[in-house]
């Protein structure tokens, strides 16, 4: 009976999921609710989600703190671009390879980089994204220096051709979701309960038999290929590159993004990432002390809510069920009382 | 020419190395990465900037009054991004409130002193004459005086009781108090020695390369030569920039727009080939 009623409410909670994403799906993309510019700024929060979507494997579950991010990404976009424009490969084909190819990178440097510990590993990924940035500017023959590559085709998934902002919103929500699931899965996997193990301690998961090396390397590869996916779906979006979103800064903007959103969980990655790309528009009244503002608050969300907002969720929600449960127990206690009066001390027994 | 460049690896390196030396302390004291570290060497040269022309301060006045503002302003900044967040759990926490704090100061900045390059006079404003080449009497005096603040550290730390009151809280923060070491004075101070090195490291950098924001950048060769240099040790810490500071400036021989990607694919290499770093024992992180 009891389970029966479990079951109900989880069940008319995926159908209210689905509705949710299907107004969403619906409702967003149309021209008298969104505008051409926010259509742009949304489908550039989906693109930051799936990169911070890597975060969340590597830092989330696995605890490891990297900048790598920005620079692998800037990878993955410039394979697409290079490969779209120069050699006129299909988009969808490059998009691929460039999965293939940042898949491979992301492993060598993994099974290099955690050699090093914890902020020693920290460190090492910096230089990482430092030198994929200054060969990404400098290396004019291929990469087109700090004038980036222009004229990058539109992303073209056979059936669906990305004409306009709006209908890459349409395909780039649905990778997002793909991805979501994906990383959602991973977590209830052997890999993601090993990552959280090391996350918590590792020399007891050392113990416990788990591959600590092996595992990071495999985390840093997850996160890696994630990175370049979004990357590639970045240039096909914006149609044009340049090292300048790919720098060690932005890296420290998607390190934001999770800890805002909260590092624990999927939806709060998708949280983050909606609000730090959107709140800068938003806020344009603010003007020269946006980012002073930005960056005290960084700090007070540190010390206020350093699980980020689904941290504080998941805390009100466990208040809320001790209160309940309390109350609850409350009713027993008083039934027990009657129960006692009535038929001696066994029952306390 | 190689003169030339010998000198100014030389005097990069000792920039380098004060902010390496700050970064590790507050690495071994509170085992946190300080991401601020190049916006507070920045800092460090608009402070010296406004002391020399808005307050007309002499040089002597200038060293001191810097000194005494960035000890100020590290107890300031320990309260702020770091002791709020002692408790947490997770380390990352500290992390990414320095990488706000280094926002909001590079913003700060801005908003004071705005965003042109500002220019501080050097110390002796006169070009010596090695053989063929030319060299800015700054470069000597960043090497002499950075050795001697790297000295001055090295005897506070090692032979004074406030240094072994600091050393023991880096060793071991809970014994330490045990002990009836007062943990927070400890912090603090290391906070202010710490942000002393990069504030005088950029008042000597300044006139090399004008004051502007793109000062803090400097701070990312500095984590270069941390890692180069081996685990969490202060000398290899000091070597490792010595030599991040010679490979760039040689390097200009070989390319001269790969400069800063050089020095960062030699610390790969160097990773690679040698994780723990040149100096480096197999010391593990603490637990």
């Amino acid at each position: 009976m009891k389970n029966n009623k479990i079951e109900t409410i989880k069940l008319v909670g995926y159908i209210l999921k689905i509705f949710i994403f299907i107004m969403v799906f619906t409702v967003i993309p149309n021209k008298s609710v969104t505008n051409n510019y926010m259509m742009k700024v949304i489908n550039e929060g989906l693109v930051y989600f799936i990169a911070v979507l890597g975060l969340s494997v590597i830092l989330g579950m696995g605890g490891q703190v990297t900048f790598s991010t920005a620079g692998i990404m800037g990878f993955g976009a410039y394979i697409c671009a290079i490969l779209t424009t120069r050699y006129e490969i299909h988009t969808l084909t490059a998009l691929l390879i460039a999965l293939f190819i940042g898949g491979i990178l992301s492993y060598l440097i993994g099974l290099a980089l955690f050699r090093l510990k914890g902020t020693y590993f920290a460190f090492a990924s910096i230089g990482l994204t430092q030198l994929l940035s200054t060969v990404m500017s400098n290396w004019v023959e291929v990469t087109g220096g700090p004038d980036g590559i222009g004229k990058i085709p539109k992303l073209d998934i056979f059936v669906f051709r990305c004409t306009n902002y709006y209908e890459y919103f349409r395909v780039y929500s649905v990778i997002a979701l793909l991805c979501g699931f994906f990383v959602q899965r991973i977590r209830k996997t052997n890999l993601g309960r090993a990552l959280v193990s090391i996350r918590d301690d590792e020399l007891a998961a050392q113990c416990m038999g788990v591959n600590v090396y092996h595992t990071k390397v495999l985390s840093f590869l997850i996160s890696g290929v994630f990175a370049c996916l979004a990357g590639g779906l970045y240039a096909f979006h914006s149609g044009y590159i340049s090292p300048e979103p790919f720098s060690f800064d932005q890296s420290a903007i998607y390190l934001i993004m999770i800890m805002l959103g909260g590092v624990d969980s999927t939806f709060g990655a998708f949280i983050g990432a909606m609000l730090l790309t959107i709140l800068p528009e938003k806020m344009r009244f603010l003007a020269e002390y946006y980012k002073l503002i930005y960056g005290a608050g960084v700090i007070v969300l540190m010390v206020v809510m350093p699980m980020g907002i689904m941290g504080l969720y998941n805390n009100l929600q466990h208040r809320i069920h001790n209160i309940i449960k309390k109350r609850k127990q409350g009713e027993v206690e008083e039934l027990r009382g009657e129960v006692a009066d009535i038929g001696g001390d066994f029952i306390r027994s | 020419m190689y003169i030339q460049l010998l000198l100014t690896g030389i005097s990069m390196g000792m920039l380098y190395a004060l902010m390496a030396m700050g970064l590790i302390f507050i690495v071994k004291a509170v085992g946190v990465l300080n991401f601020a570290h190049g916006q507070l060497f920045m800092l460090g040269g608009y402070i010296a900037w406004m002391y020399t022309y808005q307050a007309g301060l002499p040089l002597i006045g200038v060293v001191i009054c810097t000194i005494i503002t960035f000890a100020l302003l590290g107890v300031l900044y320990m309260f702020t991004v770091y002791w709020p967040l002692r408790n947490s759990k997770w380390k990352v926490t500290v992390t990414i409130s320095t990488i706000g704090a280094s926002i909001a100061l590079k913003e700060l900045v801005r908003i004071i002193w705005g965003s042109i390059p500002l220019t501080l006079e050097p110390i002796y404003s006169d070009i010596l004459r090695v053989g063929t080449a030319y060299l800015n009497y700054q470069y000597l005096f960043i090497i002499g005086i950075g050795g001697i603040l790297i000295f001055g550290v090295y005897v506070l730390f090692e032979k004074t009781f406030i240094g072994k009151i600091m050393q023991a809280t880096a060793q071991d923060r809970y014994a330490a108090e045990l002990l009836g070491v007062p943990t927070i004075v400890a912090i603090s101070c290391t906070y202010m020695i710490s942000l002393c090195l990069s504030g005088l490291g950029g008042w000597l950098a300044a006139p090399l390369f004008l004051v502007s924001q793109s000062l803090g950048s400097m701070a990312q060769k500095a984590f270069a030569g941390i890692v180069l240099g081996g685990f969490g040790n202060v000398k290899g810490a000091i070597i490792g920039c010595l030599l991040i500071g010679l490979i760039e400036s040689f390097s200009v021989i070989i390319t001269d727009s790969y400069k800063d990607a050089v020095v960062f694919l030699v610390l790969i290499i160097v990773l690679v080939v040698k994780p723990t770093g040149i100096l480096g024992q197999n010391i593990y992180e603490k637990a």
